[in-house]
């Protein structure tokens, strides 16, 4: 039996320590032909775990989680492999299969990656939920919202085409929160800007001869609109898609208050919906995705990615005649 | 035990008691509707409050019952309570009788209370728990009393519903037995001069009205469909929990359970998942608002294709057939589409009926008509070629009402 030793401080382990389970199944991989698959990034990682769980605990396999992200199924079946693979590049994700012993050098790279990595950073401090409406409550009057303008190439030069009045739920929540409680916020800041339309407040760097296009939070129609703030054509409410269920009860009250609708979230998945016979409006809002290349929009020229996105969002804008969004100061 | 209630009937009333619970709880659970009339005669008027004034009111009540198809549940506190299917006009006989017998003064009549099962299933819990001595001061309360009784006092009613009035009612429903909001509803093929209804599967659904009133009493979450949508994701991830037990899975048989998109990628459904194999999966029907849909499409593009690479059979939940145009001709890949029937539907004329037509898909098996809760929908079903119903008068003719 061991004796009692003397007190000392204990050193840290090393960062790259595995568990005995890993270090079994290493060992076995290095031992015995099994397959594998490693996913460094999938699309939703509780769906990758799954399914390579799933493959493990049918085959004897282990999925390893280095700290730099992904997945690694290890001394899995052929069998079981394919199926979780089959799986996770269904879903569109990427995943690359192993074979060992003779993909070792791959697993002892990551092993060795796996020590240098630091340890799991500490989640950003996220605002608090409860409260959030007091503190937008509490905001400043320019705080929570922007101004950033519609704009397309024609010819050699940028046409602009409008400028919307954003919200900016970051100012209010910020890290990884839920898309509800994101909805929510959205919802918070929208009512601050329409509270403001209806006094008439409309931002300062408003240019007047370009429409304005109003965010919206997503909420039953209310019984009164304010008007737009003048009488040119192309005021539009820019609604979240979720309000398309009562798409014809805010286009009548829209238009009896002078404006026209707009459209925010759309995707390529739904890029058939940006037709009037569908969907009523003048502009249809789209975060870019390698996707929307793909897609059919119906009408490019009322489409707009917003945030522009990277250059294959400009290619794709400028070959198809989509419309983007800039900040003022771009 | 109510004073006045002779002991050799105690064991009796506590039987009834139990059973009119279970009856209470058994049409929450499958929808089936059922009037009832609570009399409540242990607060009969002072100088009236005598044994055998009950014993004359029930063998006055009795025969007006017993030829009807209702029940009388004799309850440990006196209290009388009738249950009957729908529309249960023997029970308006049976209330106008007891005022003649006992006089027809204000307070008199508010000994009888009537009630609707499915949807104050809650109150008649309450009444049977009365009844059985549990809602004595300084008795440790239930888990469901606590439930029913915490939003009364609600501080915060009247005003707009906030994140912090949703991280509240979160902790409530944690504790909270939720089977009383419970509904299962079944979709049954029913063809014309065809025999009875064939059961195709059954539908898990939440009381969501119900349990938003008793979550956040007096608060309405129509203002803020965002919090809304996220106490639906945490009642979704309470639903799916509860089916990812062995128990559970034990004699499954198809089934349905409408869902967010977002909650397919939450882990309690991949335990849900590991758990069922794949021929379960197959009887397993996961159903998308088209709202929802709408409101988070990437959500919904990781919950279909999840869904199809598994195998569970998908549907469109519950559209109003105004919305029809805003979905795509192939359901966007999903299975069934599930039509919610409104009277507007009845008031098409010919080419908004020939439009709603074109826009169902042409393998009519694929469409399901909900809300089908009187015979005239079924039968704007049939015309349209539509053979598959869900709503109350399914249930009914399943229950044989």
């Amino acid at each position: 039996m061991r004796q009692m030793q003397p007190s000392h401080p204990s050193p840290s382990p090393p960062a790259a320590t595995l568990s005995a389970g890993l270090t079994e199944m290493v060992r076995r991989c290095q031992a015995a032909e099994c397959a594998g698959l490693e996913v460094p990034a999938p699309g939703v990682p509780v769906i990758a775990a799954a399914a390579l769980e799933e493959a493990a605990n049918s085959s004897g396999g282990l999925v390893w989680r280095p700290r730099r992200g992904g997945f690694w199924l290890l001394g899995a079946t052929q069998g079981a492999t394919q199926r979780a693979r089959a799986l996770i590049e269904g879903m569109g994700w990427a995943a690359t299969p192993l074979a060992f012993p003779n993909d070792m050098a791959l697993l002892e790279a990551a092993l060795a990656a796996e020590g240098e990595a630091a340890g799991p950073s500490p989640p950003a401090a996220a605002a608090p939920l409860a409260g959030m409406e007091e503190r937008a409550a509490r905001m400043g009057p320019e705080a929570g919202h922007g101004l950033t303008t519609l704009w397309r190439m024609e010819g050699a030069a940028p046409r602009l085409l409008g400028q919307r009045w954003m919200v900016e739920p970051e100012a209010l929540l910020h890290g990884a929160v839920e898309q509800n409680w994101r909805g929510h916020a959205q919802g918070l800041l929208g009512a601050r800007l329409l509270a403001r339309a209806h006094v008439g407040q409309w931002p300062a760097e408003r240019k007047p001869t370009l429409p304005l296009l109003l965010d919206m939070p997503w909420m039953p129609p209310p019984e009164q609109l304010p008007p737009p703030p003048d009488s040119r054509p192309g005021h539009a409410l820019v609604l979240p898609l979720a309000a398309a269920a009562d798409a014809q009860a805010w286009l009548a009250l829209a238009g009896a208050a002078g404006w026209g609708l707009a459209w925010n979230g759309l995707t390529a998945s739904l890029a058939w919906l940006a037709t009037p016979e569908r969907l009523p409006g003048e502009w249809f809002f789209a975060r870019f995705s390698p996707a929307a290349t793909e897609a059919a929009w119906p009408r490019p020229e009322r489409l707009a990615f917003c945030p522009t996105g990277d250059r294959a969002a400009l290619a794709f804008a400028l070959g198809h005649g989509v419309a983007m969004c800039s900040r003022m100061e771009a | 035990m109510n004073a006045l209630s002779p002991p050799r009937e105690t064991a009796a009333a506590n039987r009834d008691a139990l059973a009119l619970a279970t009856l209470a709880r058994e049409s929450a659970a499958t929808g089936v509707e059922r009037r009832v009339l609570h009399l409540r005669l242990s607060t009969m008027p002072a100088g009236r409050n005598r044994l055998h004034h009950q014993r004359l009111l029930r063998e006055a009540l009795l025969p007006l019952l017993r030829p009807t198809r209702a029940r009388l549940f004799d309850l440990p506190s006196g209290d009388l309570v009738a249950v009957s299917p729908p529309p249960g006009e023997h029970l308006e006989l049976v209330r106008a009788t007891m005022l003649k017998l006992l006089g027809e003064e204000e307070e008199t009549a508010a000994m009888a209370q009537e009630l609707r099962l499915p949807t104050q299933a809650a109150a008649l819990l309450a009444v049977v728990e009365a009844a059985l001595g549990l809602g004595g001061e300084g008795r440790p309360a239930s888990q469901m009393r606590a439930w029913m009784q915490a939003p009364a006092a609600n501080p915060r009613a009247g005003k707009p519903a906030t994140a912090g009035d949703i991280l509240a009612a979160e902790a409530a429903l944690a504790r909270a037995d939720l089977s009383v909001h419970h509904r299962w509803q079944t979709v049954c093929a029913l063809v014309d001069r065809g025999p009875g209804p064939q059961v195709l599967w059954r539908e898990l659904r939440l009381a969501e009205a119900d349990l938003e009133a008793a979550l956040l009493p007096h608060q309405s979450l129509d203002p803020t469909p965002w919090l809304r949508r996220r106490l639906r994701a945490r009642l979704d991830k309470r639903a799916l929990a509860q089916w990812a037990r062995p128990e559970e899975l034990r004699g499954f048989t198809p089934r349905a359970i409408p869902l967010l998109p977002a909650s397919v990628a939450e882990e309690e459904f991949m335990r849900l998942d590991a758990m069922l194999p794949a021929g379960m999966r197959l009887q397993l029907t996961l159903g998308f608002g088209l709202p929802d849909i709408l409101a988070d499409p990437d959500a919904f593009d990781i919950a279909r294709r999840f869904a199809r690479l598994r195998g569970y059979r998908t549907a469109v939940d519950d559209v109003d057939a105004s919305l029809l145009p805003l979905l795509p001709p192939d359901l966007f890949g999903l299975d069934v589409l599930k039509l919610h029937f409104t009277p507007a539907l009845l008031e098409l004329d010919g080419p908004g009926r020939a439009a709603l037509e074109a826009s169902l898909p042409a393998e009519r098996e694929r469409v399901v008509l909900s809300g089908a809760d009187e015979p005239i929908m079924v039968g704007w079903g049939w015309e349209r070629g539509i053979t598959r119903f869900q709503g109350r008068m399914i249930e009914q003719r399943l229950s044989g009402g």
